[in-house]
């Protein structure tokens, strides 16, 4: 009985300790697109970084706005300096928590849906967000899925009435990324 | 007259047309075709970030520079873009690479690497980054 016992807490103690981690990523994937009548717009940012405590479900996503790349370069340019400002507000971050993050076991294969509830700061404007984030465990590999709609004005995001119909009033922004341990 | 103003309107059409035609297809700016403004390692960039973000910004926000450091990683985003990654004195930080342009010739862990990139600046708390994009790989 006793081995049973110190068996089951061994278990439980390095259970705990593997959850106790943090993950990471510096190639995380953002894009958004907003699509109306006239013309598609899509933007890639491949250098996000994605930051995950296990032991308490704090994340963290930032991305430099100057590294999200277009179809055309007078998009990009349109993009940095009429829309984003971004030589003043150089990025965008969101930190928030994991909800659930105790039930979510990234050691073990499967797809667990849970939502993040935290603040979005974006060209000067924070803006407290719930995002669904969807982790999914297969063969090892850890990958961490997000789609959610962001409207421009929300971040004080000024589009011009000429061009106001070929931008979308709420901007898609799909995340993905394939999360690391961090290992200290 | 009336001819010489119908022409010269012509003329101008045209003009604006070759004009708004070479703006929409303008090529992108890549840091292969530009001089680097400065050259600095991962880790001499990565302190005059955390010393003053504002100040560096002034330095290189947009602007091309050469960056030297030792590979850290080589990573693929969802998107298919090759990333590299160059350690810093920080642990926890480092100088991040895209090569959009898909020229990276060879790049392994733990090796040295010197790349031009354009600067976009740093992102992050919890592991701060700086930003290159455009990356070209480049001899000292």
């Amino acid at each position: 009985m006793n081995k049973v016992l110190f068996t089951f807490v061994a278990l439980a103690i390095s259970a705990s300790a593997l959850q106790a981690q943090k993950f990471f990523t510096r190639s995380a994937h953002i894009d958004f697109f907003s699509h109306t009548a006239m013309e598609d717009i899509k933007g890639d940012n491949n250098s996000a970084t994605l930051v995950l405590d296990a032991a308490n479900g704090q994340i963290e996503i930032s991305c430099a706005i100057k590294a999200f790349e277009f179809e055309k370069a007078l998009m990009q340019e349109h993009f940095n300096e009429n829309y984003m400002e971004s030589n003043t507000f150089p990025n965008a971050t969101f930190k928030g928590k994991i909800e659930n993050m105790s039930s979510i076991s990234l050691s073990k294969d499967g797809s667990y849906a849970t939502k993040a509830s935290g603040t979005m700061t974006m060209h000067g404007v924070d803006k407290v967000m719930t995002v669904p984030v969807t982790f999914t465990v297969a063969g090892g590999k850890i990958t961490g899925d997000s789609k959610f709609a962001v409207n421009p004005n929300d971040f004080k995001i000024t589009i011009p009435g000429p061009v106001r119909s070929k931008i979308a009033e709420a901007i898609d922004v799909t995340v993905k990324a394939n999360l690391a341990e961090l290992k200290k | 007259m009336k001819r010489k103003l119908i022409y010269t309107a012509l003329i101008l059409t045209v003009l604006a047309g070759a004009f708004i035609y070479y703006q929409w297809n303008k090529p992108k700016r890549t840091a292969a075709d530009e001089k680097a403004v400065a050259q600095l390692s991962a880790s001499e960039l990565f302190s005059r970030y955390s010393a003053n973000a504002a100040e560096a910004n002034t330095a290189f926000l947009d602007k091309v520079i050469y960056v030297s450091g030792t590979v850290g990683a080589v990573e693929t985003s969802a998107n298919g873009i090759t990333l590299v990654t160059l350690n810093t004195d920080d642990p926890m930080a480092a100088v991040t690479c895209n090569y959009s342009l898909g020229n990276l010739v060879s790049a392994t862990v733990g090796q040295p690497l010197s790349v031009k990139g354009i600067c976009a600046g740093i992102q992050g708390d919890m592991m701060p980054a700086v930003i290159l994009t455009q990356c070209v790989e480049e001899r000292p």
